[in-house]
This record gives structure tokens, sequence and C-alpha cells, in this order.
């Protein structure tokens, strides 16, 4: 297949880089480029260019931040008791989009996985430690995926935080809200009944 | 529950097939090579996604295609509609499954929703081959009948392989990983407790009905008892993961875990001789078999529900009067297909249930 314009075939190429787009997605967005007027193009490429070199991440909880410290760990009348361990950057913004979460975030960026050559070195853990030991954290939360790699290192975590002294708990597992009992997998009711409530 | 329907597009030799079975017996005559087992292959794989074969998706697609998919239409069951398709683009194999047009992405919400059983000629290496063979056909029956089983065993096998990767490490003298350890310990210990356990009862009830079966297929013959060996029987979870613990060094040395499920074993017996030493290839062929009926029977006892019976091709190596008591042992009320070379080998048979007869050759399937 050779397309007419080597400018274009450039751009589709780029584009079906990124996740979720392919060969056709990437060629519809090119061609709706191509017709884009020359002032929206630039400001396009200006918002790419200028989230690549202003975001980096907060030296406190290790998620993404516009300044040396973030937005959430700046401001003073969130929880700085409590802290909640997420996988990744965007587990914060998932959590914070239900807006009933006060307390602060730690962003591990990663998971143990020997299998992927990621040890607890490898991770954002060290600096965990040191906020742990240091503030008046009562409680840390740990929201990590329920899979091996995150029981493990829910695990792990548990395990050197409990040391300091500090209240662990992890989030609920079981039936998603709104859904059917009867399309929910075994091993998902059986996490909801040993993690019933009293009411 | 039966399978009513199977419409195949793509799949090995047929471009498009579409047959319609007998709730009964069903015969499908053919000489070798003709695709007789890939009529069966195409059943199996609607009910447990991989092919008996063993082999990459790739080989299945038709020759100069680049998908294959495979419908089953099936009655007096929950679920009515399996749909396997697979595409393979660039070198990249992406398959799809459906079941009642809802696409289903784990593979433990599949299994057991459409049950097969399937007797095939290499089901002797189960009693006389290597411990994985064993495990690997335990395990899928295991499967079958409890899906938490199914997932558990899918999670073991991460942790196992995450646990090795850190005695390695240790072995090599990389980093100090021995925090990390302890946490693998923790999870392999819970898993392979559950595993372990899982096993033993399940083994309790499957050897009577083994032995039970051997006995009709063999008459007079001394019936062996099939017994459940574990590095970690009868272990609590604590027990193994101080046990664990213990062997940690030997462990490192040998980069790898020593005790749990991966090690285990099912040992034929027969007042404490191992049958395979003494057994005959008859006799053999005839505990293969058991293993197969007594998969049906476990999966009725407990799940309630008829499986449907594949028999590909293991009429040649009997005699008549075997194949005639193995005739009598399938008209059981469930659907059995056969596939056969000979059909000298029908006319003989004594057949009592409604049946259908389908010939294969160069030219297609008909039935007749």
């Amino acid at each position: 297949m050779s397309n007419p314009s080597k400018y274009l075939d450039d751009l589709i190429r780029e584009f079906s880089k990124l996740p979720g787009i392919g060969t056709k997605s990437a060629s519809r967005l090119a061609f709706h480029i191509l017709n884009m007027a020359v002032e929206d193009t630039e400001r396009l490429i200006d918002s790419i260019v200028s989230l690549k070199k202003n975001i980096g991440t907060c030296i406190i909880c290790g998620g993404i931040s516009d300044e040396e410290r973030c937005s959430i760990c700046r401001n003073e009348s969130r929880d700085s008791g409590l802290i909640c361990i997420v996988e990744n950057a965007r587990d914060v913004l998932t959590i914070e989009s239900t807006g009933k979460y006060s307390g602060l975030y730690h962003v591990l960026m990663g998971l143990i996985s020997p299998l992927d050559g990621i040890g607890p070195e490898e991770l954002n853990i060290s600096s965990l430690i040191k906020r742990c030991g240091s503030n008046d954290v009562r409680e840390v939360i740990l929201a990590l995926n329920s899979t091996v790699e995150g029981d493990a290192t829910t695990l792990y975590l548990a395990k050197i935080l409990s040391n300091l002294g500090i209240k662990v708990t992890r989030i609920a597992r079981g039936l998603p809200v709104g859904a059917d009992l009867e399309f929910a997998d075994c091993a998902t009711i059986i996490k909801s009944i040993e993690g019933r409530v009293e009411l | 529950m039966y399978i009513d329907r199977l419409i195949l597009q793509n799949f090995r030799n047929y471009d498009n097939l579409n047959i319609e079975f007998s709730p009964g017996l069903n015969f499908i005559i053919g000489e070798n090579g003709i695709g007789k087992t890939n009529i069966l292959e195409a059943i199996y794989i609607a009910s447990n996604i991989r092919s008996f074969r063993n082999i990459p998706d790739s080989e299945i697609i038709r020759w100069g295609e680049n998908y294959y998919y495979c419908k089953s239409l099936i009655k007096e069951n929950e679920y009515r509609k399996f749909e396997v398709g697979c595409n393979i683009d660039n070198g990249n194999v992406r398959k799809k499954i459906k079941i009642d047009d809802r696409e289903i992405k784990k593979a433990s919400d599949y299994f057991g929703k459409l049950l097969t059983v399937v007797f095939i000629p290499v089901d002797i290496n189960i009693v006389s081959g290597s411990p994985d063979l064993r495990r690997r056909f335990f395990d899928s029956v295991i499967s079958k009948i409890d899906p938490s089983y199914f997932e558990v065993l899918n999670k073991y096998k991460k942790i196992l392989s995450s646990r090795n990767t850190i005695l390695k490490q240790l072995k090599e003298k990389r980093s100090n990983y021995y925090n990390e350890l302890d946490i693998w310990d923790s999870m392999f210990a819970d898993s392979s407790y559950f595993i372990v356990k899982k096993r033993e009862e399940f083994i309790e009830e499957f050897s009577k009905l083994f032995s039970l079966s051997y006995e009709k297929i063999a008459g007079t013959d001394s019936v062996p008892v099939i017994e459940y060996n574990s590095s970690i029987k009868s272990m609590h979870r604590d027990e193994i993961l101080s046990e664990l613990q213990q062997r940690r060094d030997k462990d490192i040395l040998f980069g790898s875990t020593g005790i749990g499920p991966q090690r285990d074993d099912y040992l034929f017996l027969n007042n404490k001789r191992l049958f395979v030493n003494y057994a005959s290839q008859g006799q053999k062929r005839i505990a293969a078999i058991s293993l197969k009926i007594s998969e049906c029977d476990i999966i009725e006892k407990i799940t309630e529900k008829k499986s449907l019976i594949l028999i590909d091709d293991i009429f040649s190596e009997l005699d008549k009067n075997r194949r005639e008591n193995m005739i009598g042992l399938f008209q059981r009320g469930n659907q059995v297909i056969f596939t056969m070379t000979n059909s000298g080998y029908f006319d003989s048979m004594n057949v009592i249930s409604t049946y259908k007869r389908f010939l294969v050759n160069y030219a297609g399937i008909t039935e007749n």
C-alpha cells in the first residue's frame, strides 16, 4: 500500500503507535487534521508539547504535578493522616472523580512482579516509608488491583507498614454496585460473602 | 445436554459445514485423514476453548485463510449458543468467545457450561506417561465441576513462577530478596493448601467410580485403585509455610520450589503394586477408558448434567466382544459421537438408542 503523500503516511504511522488506535482510526484522525484550520492544529500541538514540558511527578506522592508538589499534597484542608496507596497516577484521577475521599495519595508506579523483573526497589516505596515515619499518618489504605501482583504488593506493604505501627486497611472486594448477583463469577461472590457487613 | 447443530467455517479441511446430530448416538465413518476427528475437535473447542491435540490455533485455520469460526447449538442446557472465532492478523492470533451472544473475557467464566468428555487413542498416556499428564487430566476434570479450582490454579501457577524467579535471583546473590520471598511463601502456602485439599477430596470420590467401571469392562481382572501422592498431603496451611521456610536454602540452591502441587502424582495401585509396572497394553487401555467413563460419572453426580461424549476411533484396537461391551456402556442416555474407519464395526454393533450415521469422503459429509 502506498499513500499519495509521505507526510500523511508519517502522521498515520505516529498515530497508530498510540494505545487503542489502529491504522484505520489513525488515517481518519490524520485526514481530520488535514482539514483543520492551521491555528487549530497549532493549538493542538502546543497543548501536547506543553503537557510534556510542564508536567512532572510530585516529590511527595509520586503522582502527576505541574509544580514540585501536586495540588492534592499542597491542599491543607485535606486529611494528612490518611494515605491511599495506588498503582499509578491514573488511579488517583479515578478516586478523585468520586469527590468522596479527602485524604492524600501515594503512587507506587507499578506492582511487584518478579516475572517482569519488578521488585520493591523498582517501586516508589522508600519515599512512602519516609512519609509514614515522619508525618502524623494514622492510616494507610491499600487500593491495589485484585491480581496476583496486586495481592503480593499489598501483602508486602502491609508487612512493612504495620511494623511502623500504622493502621493498614485494604479496599473492600466483592460485587460492583448495580451488578446482578446472577452474572457475578464464583470468586467475586465468595469475596462478597467473606467481606459481608453487619447492618 | 446435547449438540443439535454444528456450524463450521474455515475449520481445518472444512470451508463450510453445517450438520445436525441425533440426540442419541452418532457415527461418523470415513477413511483415515479425511477429517472425522476435526468434527470432534470443533465440538471440543466449543467446550474447552483449546484443542485436545495441544496445538496452536493458527494450525486449525483452513490453509490459505485467516480465520476460523465454530458455532455449536446446544439443547437441554441452560446455555444454548457457543461461538468461538479465531482470527490471525500479521501473526497475531485473536480469539473471541461468546455464549448466547455475550462475549466472555475470562476463561473461568466459560468453563463448565458446555460439558464434553473426549476419548482419544492418546488417553493411554494418562495411565502410563509422565505425572504431568495425570495432573493435567485431573486438573481439567476438577475445573469442570468447580470453577473456583480453575481460578486458584491459574493464580497458583503465577505465584509458583514468581517464587522461582526470586529463588534464582537469590541464588545468584543479585540482591537481597528475602523480605519478598516471605510474601511469595505465604501466597504459595495459601493457594497450594487449597489445591491439594481439593485434589484429595476429589480423588477419594473419583477412585471409587474408576474401580467400578474398570471392573465392568474387564470382568474378572483384579481392579486397581487411584491414590493421590503429594509432598504436602494432609498438611495445614501453616505447616506448608513452615515446611517452605525450613527448606528455603535447598530451594535457593536448586532455584526452584521442591514441594507443592507441581510435584504431585496420581498412582494407579493394585495391592500396593504399581499398575503400570505389570499391566498389559490392553489393561492400560481399559484403565484409560475407565478414567474417562468415571469423568462422565462424576460430572453427572455433581452437576446433575449429562456430558456430551466424543469418541475418536478407539474401536480399532478392541476385539468384537469388547467393542460390544463398550457400545453397551455408552448407551446411558448421553449423546455420543463416534468416529470410525470401518463401517463394518457399525454393522456388528447392537445399537438400541436412536442414532444417525454420517459418511465422510473427499466430496464432503453426507447423512445416510
